[in-house]
């Protein structure tokens, strides 16, 4: 029996976003007021998704490991050159999508929620923000390749009119920039995508005598289903690297940009300044999580052979990009830019953890990856919140600030420690769980060694330093602001209590309860590793 | 030259019976139609009617069932029957010919709906005349199976053309009808000097048979068959505008009223391909040759579209660009359903993006990319349309150009997994960083029109025009559709092979 679970999850925000296009000029409330409900429905389902999920199964190589699927054939085409190429509205969830689609669901609706500073051109925004909600659900729950970059590039052009409509006063630039970034990204992608076309076959309708090309991505991560002879079967070198391995590396390229990884991390910083508060809350809080997922979905699960030839390089890109982005951070003078530097900073965990392919590590970068949306998305409306008084994000400007707004420091103070991975908070234990993994990596399957640990570590104490100087020069002392609008600094409102407290909660509660997670993506994470782990099955 | 065919051992010589001409006029028919509808076009200029709306109409009846004949001769030919008209070899009508001319035509009667600029102005019977010669002529060279008829349907394309460049009758316009004319010369006088090569070596200039064993045998040098195939295919590869025979274009989009260039962009350039295919599959032609053609089509389109600053200019190197994919089509000409697709995609996208530009300039003047800044808000249906058509021309999903790209490219790689040639890896890396460049000219239209402020100097008012934005709606609906469905168009290409 088909569920209509996933579909309903994936097209309610962009039926909504239609329907706000639709609504009349003159009512502009209705936009923001149907948003917010178009994404509580969401979230609501999501909330039924998880109650249905059974814990138990989870193989991410096989149709019978992922849950509430639903297959439609989309097209089938008969290319005589080139065989049959067929692609299938394939839609599924896992131990690997399941805690990212409620992590955006709840990103989501905060992030709606916190739009009420947007009072330009409202219709088009909220419009806007459904697409890109429901284009990035669909990032995470398609199957099938063609579906998934469908969704992948559809993403980008909603971010790119947030970003150039309503950013600051650099809008044009870092819109264009952080556009032809992901652009040249997603191209890399489709390369491997039609590479894996050309090579993989459809078990199910394959035997009939023709072969049929498949885009299916659970297809594509069993070596039995690789074509005699095909590009992606051994065998086929280019510059002298073989295209397995080309294979690996464009997929890896592709996504680094996005989540990013220190050399093409430049748009990020650009992104986050220019982008208005709730805009940089799904940048940091859901968008870099695709770039992780999809490394996880396609490059380590079709290239594992790959995987575990770079691993070593992957792991020393993660710890570069841990210890340059805490650098930048400590060098930034703008508020939003350090978090956004931070963030760089943290996502290279999430390399980190991957690159060992142990279970800690590849649980610890899961847990990254929801711990640090969640934070990172506090984060990003503590800055919003002085931003909205002041129009002004610079560190120097302000001094003791928690004179003034004690609330708003307490809730600040906890944001900051939870990044900078203080016991009892969520970022503690994903950031111990990845370390550990490279730390044990040496021993278990030899592909990271101990050194990449002790380089992290330097990360996290270089975190704890930016953290606790910001503190000292913004929030302690006596008040000071350099301009004359300090007026204008009170505590938080009530709005900004809705949609602080959740996420506060939520870290704590991740923090001390790290089970709850952890046992959602458990079974699946184990047939992960070991299927990583299995490189040697793979031709080439 | 026609005595050559009496010396044809394999054909036998039944060419005077009647009944072999009746049947092969009525497998002309699409042709005799435009004949006829051209001498009364004739007629009605030198009548004493005035108004063009009587010659729109009757281009409108003439075109129309050329569209739905080359429809029912497509159905009735199937999958494999081959005409060869007169028992001549010099026309050969087959299922997929006449495919493409059902583009062809059909694209006709889109750009006949564009309307016309103020520039253009007097009686405008001529401008219908001259179209449908363009139609003719293209319509010729894609049944040609012989270079004589080669050379007749391609000066019938260039002299038209020559003519429409200069319509307008301003000094621009007719320097660069000139220069179109003086390029165009050129290269068919190289061709025809290709041709008496051919004609030489081998004494037959036709498509059918086997003068390509003759022209490489051991007799010659080595230099010569490339001689005589880079001199033969200057001809069409200039009117297909593929570089380094692109130097025409730029100037002459610039300069010709915008429903003529919406029509040089896509008739004349995918007649040219459809002939292509035929005589490359003949000729067996080198991959690399076609591979750095297309690499170095593609980069000179979009890198110099990147520096332009009028819209016309800009889509004329676009169109360049385009030529430069569908050279890659070409490097597996034993299946033309992927060119054919393209070319159907690049219609629309093409199309819609021309009827664009067409009604910015009739309704407000405007030709260079910034006076388009701010005039979403003025008309923000038409700034959707045309972000959708310049996300298609990128090849970027949700719209056909990627689809059609998507089968390109995975053709390529597929001659790659056959060859192993490392040059066609290059030529698909190529393609991709090209598609990603093209995005960087594309946007600046739509990014200007719902990013900035509007020029005080632009004449600010809003006039819908009905007939546009129905007509943007349906390519809009069809580049959408073609992406969630490319099986309804591939479906029916595939009902006739495409291989010859």
């Amino acid at each position: 029996m088909q569920n209509y679970l996933l579909s309903l999850i994936i097209f309610l925000p962009l039926a909504a976003s239609l329907v706000v296009v639709l609504l009349p000029e003159k009512n502009t409330s209705w936009s923001r007021k149907l948003a917010i409900g178009a994404t509580a429905v969401q979230c609501l389902l999501v909330i039924a998704l998880l109650a249905g999920y059974k814990v138990s199964t989870g193989d991410p190589s096989s149709l019978e490991g992922f849950q509430f699927v639903e297959s439609v054939p989309w097209f089938s085409i008969d290319l005589s050159a080139l065989g049959t190429l067929s692609a299938t509205y394939l839609l599924g969830v896992d131990g690997l999508s399941i805690a990212l689609v409620v992590l955006n669901a709840v990103v989501m609706l905060i992030s709606t929620i916190a739009s009420y500073s947007i009072k330009e051109k409202v219709k088009g925004y909220y419009s806007l923000l459904l697409l890109l909600n429901g284009s990035i659900m669909g990032c995470f729950l398609a199957l099938d390749f063609l579906l998934f970059y469908l969704f992948f590039e559809f993403m980008l052009l909603p971010m790119f009119f947030l970003i150039g409509i309503w950013g600051g006063p650099r809008r044009e630039y870092a819109s264009i920039k952080f556009f032809l970034y992901t652009l040249f990204g997603s191209l890399l992608l489709l390369i491997v995508m039609i590479g894996l076309y050309a090579s993989v076959m459809d078990p199910v309708q394959t035997g009939s005598g023709s072969v049929v090309h498949t885009f299916n991505m659970v297809y594509m991560t069993d070596p039995a289903n690789l074509i005699e002879g095909s590009l992606l079967a051994g065998g086929y070198e280019f510059l002298s690297i073989p295209l397995r391995m080309w294979g690996f590396i464009l997929l890896f390229v592709g996504f680094a940009i996005k989540i990013p990884v220190v050399p093409l991390h430049t748009w990020l910083p650009d992104a986050h300044v220019e982008a208005p508060t709730p805009v940089s809350v799904i940048l940091a809080g859901v968008l870099l999580k695709i770039g992780a997922y999809g490394l996880m979905r396609t490059a380590y699960l079709m290239f594992p052979d790959g995987a575990t030839e770079y691993a070593m390089w992957v792991g020393i890109l993660g710890v570069i990009s841990i210890i340059y982005g805490a650098l930048n951070a400590l060098a930034s003078k703008d508020l939003k830019r350090l978090v956004a530097y931070s963030s760089v900073s943290h996502m290279g965990f999430v390399l980190l953890g991957l690159a060992s392919n142990t279970t800690e590590g590849i649980s610890g970068a899961l847990f990254q990856l929801v711990s640090h949306g969640v934070i990172s998305s506090g984060l990003f409306l503590i800055a919003g919140v002085v931003y909205d008084r002041t129009h002004d994000r610079l560190i120097a400007n302000y001094s003791g600030l928690a004179t003034k707004m004690p609330r708003y420091t307490a809730l600040t103070i906890l944001f900051f420690f939870a990044s900078l991975g203080l016991p009892g908070m969520s970022g503690f234990i994903a950031e111990v769980l990845t370390v550990l993994g490279a730390f044990v990596s040496q021993s278990v399957n030899g592909l990271l060694s101990r050194g990449l640990a002790i380089f992290a570590v330097i990360g996290l104490i270089l975190s704890a330093a930016y953290y606790l100087w910001t503190l000292q020069r913004m929030y302690f002392g006596p008040f000071y602001y350099r301009f004359s609008g300090g007026d204008e600094l009170d505590d938080l409102r009530r709005r900004e209590y809705v949609v602080l407290l959740p996420l506060a909660i939520l870290t704590l509660m991740l923090g001390i309860f790290p089970g709850l997670l952890l046992d959602l993506m458990n079974s699946t994470i184990n047939q992960f590793v070991q299927l990583v782990n299995l490189a040697s099955n793979w031709p080439g | 030259m026609m005595q050559y065919s009496s010396e044809n051992m394999n054909t036998p010589i039944n060419w005077l019976t009647l009944e072999s001409v009746s049947d092969s006029l009525y497998w002309l028919l699409p042709e005799l139609l435009l004949t006829t509808l051209i001498l009364l076009l004739t007629i009605l200029i030198i009548s004493p009617v005035k108004s063009d709306k009587w010659q729109k109409g009757l281009v409108f009846f003439g075109i129309g069932p050329y569209v739905l004949v080359n429809g029912y001769f497509s159905y009735v030919l199937g999958e494999t029957q081959i005409q060869n008209l007169f028992n001549a070899d010099m026309l050969i009508v087959n299922a997929q010919a006449a495919k493409w001319k059902i583009l062809l035509g059909l694209s006709m009667l889109v750009v006949l709906l564009f309307p016309l600029p103020l520039t253009v102005k007097r009686p405008r019977g001529e401008y219908f005349l001259l179209l449908t010669g363009v139609l003719l002529g293209a319509s010729l060279l894609v049944i040609a199976n012989h270079f004589m008829m080669v050379l007749i349907s391609l000066e019938m394309i260039s002299l038209t053309s020559y003519l429409l460049t200069g319509l307008a009758r301003t000094r621009y316009s007719a320097e660069a009808a000139v220069k179109y004319f003086l390029f165009g010369a050129a290269a068919t006088a190289v061709m025809v000097y290709g041709v008496s090569w051919l004609y030489g070596i081998t004494g037959h200039v036709s498509l059918s048979g086997s003068e390509l064993a003759m022209l490489e045998n051991n007799f010659y040098p080595d230099w010569v068959p490339f001689l005589v195939v880079t001199l033969i295919s200057s001809g069409i590869l200039f009117k297909v505008a593929v570089a380094p025979w692109h130097i025409w274009v730029p100037d002459v989009y610039e300069q010709t009223p915008t429903p003529v260039v919406a029509m040089f962009s896509v008739i004349p350039k995918l007649a040219g391909f459809a002939f292509l295919i035929k005589w490359i599959t003949w000729l067996q032609w080198p991959v690399e040759e076609v591979a750095v053609l297309a690499v170095l089509t593609m980069s000179v389109g979009n890198f110099a579209a990147l520096r332009q600053v009028n819209v016309k200019r800009m889509m004329g190197y676009s169109s360049i660009a385009h030529s430069g994919f569908l050279m890659m089509a070409l490097l597996f000409p034993g299946d033309a359903s992927v060119l054919f697709f393209y070319a159907a995609v690049y219609i629309f996208m093409n199309l819609g993006a021309f009827l664009l530009i067409n009604y910015y300039e009739r309704m407000y003047r405007i030709q260079l990319i910034k006076e388009y800044d701010g005039f979403f808000r003025i008309s923000p249906l038409f700034g959707i349309y045309l972000v959708v058509f310049m996300v298609a021309l990128t090849g970027l999903p949700p719209t056909a150009g990627f689809t059609a790209k998507l089968f390109l490219f995975s053709g390529v790689l597929a001659q790659f997994q056959e060859s192993g040639s490392a040059l066609l890896m290059f030529t698909f890396v190529f393609g991709i960083i090209n598609a990603v460049v093209s995005f960087a000219y594309y946007v600046r239209i739509p990014y200007g029109m719902i990013f900035r402020d509007m020029h005080s100097s632009v004449n600010i008012f809003k006039k819908y025009s009905v007939l546009e934005n129905f007509l943007c709606l349906f390519l809009v609906l069809a580049v959408l559709l073609l992406f969630f469905k490319p099986e309804w168009l591939m479906g029916w290409i595939n009902n006739s092979s495409f291989a010859f």
